[in-house]
């Protein structure tokens, strides 16, 4: 099936996104994206711990992979568009996932001066994945900023409820002439079939895989999850009822 | 001299960039370096010299979602 997602030009054939953060060893990541097929991974930028000594998540991640640096640890517009730039200029390429967090409990985005951000990045060209408090004004605004995609947070970072936000998800996604990437909080395959089936273009895990007992069996896992998702999407699902509906005739009966 | 190293004060003998990564026991192709707030490609790390009280940001991409 030719069911291809396009975002800043670039062309997807897997809907799962991933993330580098959280595996207890980094030699797990190429595996785990051999097994899950991914296309893209998330990475971040830190100040190099010289007493530790440098870390380069990179060498781990293949070639062919598109890699979405993010802005993670920025708290504001300047904070996000001065990592953007140091990560383009240090051949990361032209995607960028915003994360602008000051609240420390949930780890909630702030969507004021995400959109800032975007507004900003997208015009110097970059292929902006804003992480967005699910809101369907805010996506419109996002639309109008040049993002490339919204990504609503299911649920907050890393706590693997899933679709708490799933009915303004569902909304973003049915209004928004974009790319919608549920981001965060997606805990189970079954969550990310669930906002494959609700028309989301992709889903993006990280911890669920990362803190898996196996995370390359997870990593498989959440793939054929999403591609479930997806066929199901895409094949269009039969309404519910609140009574039964008889799958077998009801005449003839033998009686 | 004393210069600012990723937020901290920091006393070094390096004459350049690329003195300073190498003082520091790093490996220069996995870095990123910000000079005084902005990006400094790798070709003039040798080249860019080290000034008293110049802000020094060394960076790398680590593991995140």
């Amino acid at each position: 099936m030719n069911d291809i997602l396009k975002i800043g030009g670039r062309e997807f054939t897997n809907r799962l996104f991933t993330g580098t953060g959280k595996f207890r060893s980094r030699s797990l990541i190429p595996e785990m994206l051999k097994a899950s097929g991914s296309e893209m991974i998330t990475v971040a930028l830190r100040r190099v711990d010289f007493d530790a000594g440098n870390e380069n998540i990179l060498e781990f991640i293949p070639k062919h992979i598109t890699l979405l640096p993010n802005t993670s640890g920025a708290r504001n517009c300047d904070e996000a568009v001065r990592i953007a730039r140091i990560a383009r200029e240090a051949g990361m390429g032209d995607f960028i996932k915003i994360e602008i967090i000051t609240e420390t409990k949930y780890l909630m985005p702030d969507n004021d001066e995400t959109l800032k951000a975007t507004k900003i990045l997208a015009a110097e060209g970059f292929i902006v994945l804003p992480y967005v408090m699910p809101d369907l004004t805010y996506s419109y605004k996002l639309v109008d900023a040049g993002a490339a995609a919204v990504m609503p947070l299911g649920s907050a970072i890393g706590s693997n409820r899933g679709l708490k936000m799933k009915e303004i998800i569902e909304m973003i996604i049915e209004n928004i002439d974009l790319p919608v990437v549920v981001d965060a909080g997606i805990g189970r395959p079954s969550q990310a079939a669930e906002a494959m089936e609700l028309g989301a273009d992709a889903v993006l895990v990280n911890t669920a895989i990362s803190i898996a007992d196996d995370p390359v069996g997870m990593g498989r896992a959440f793939s054929m999850a999403v591609q479930a998702g997806r066929l199901a999407y895409l094949a269009r699902m039969g309404e519910e009822s609140k009574t039964a509906n008889a799958s077998s005739p009801l005449t003839g009966f033998l009686r | 001299m004393e210069i600012i190293l990723n937020g901290i004060s920091y006393r070094t003998n390096s004459e350049s960039i690329f003195g300073l990564i190498t003082e520091k026991g790093l490996n220069p192709s996995t870095v990123v370096v910000e000079f005084n707030g902005s990006v400094l490609k790798k070709e003039f790390w040798k080249d860019q010299t080290i000034a008293e009280n110049d802000r020094i940001e060394v960076l790398n991409f680590v593991g995140g979602g």
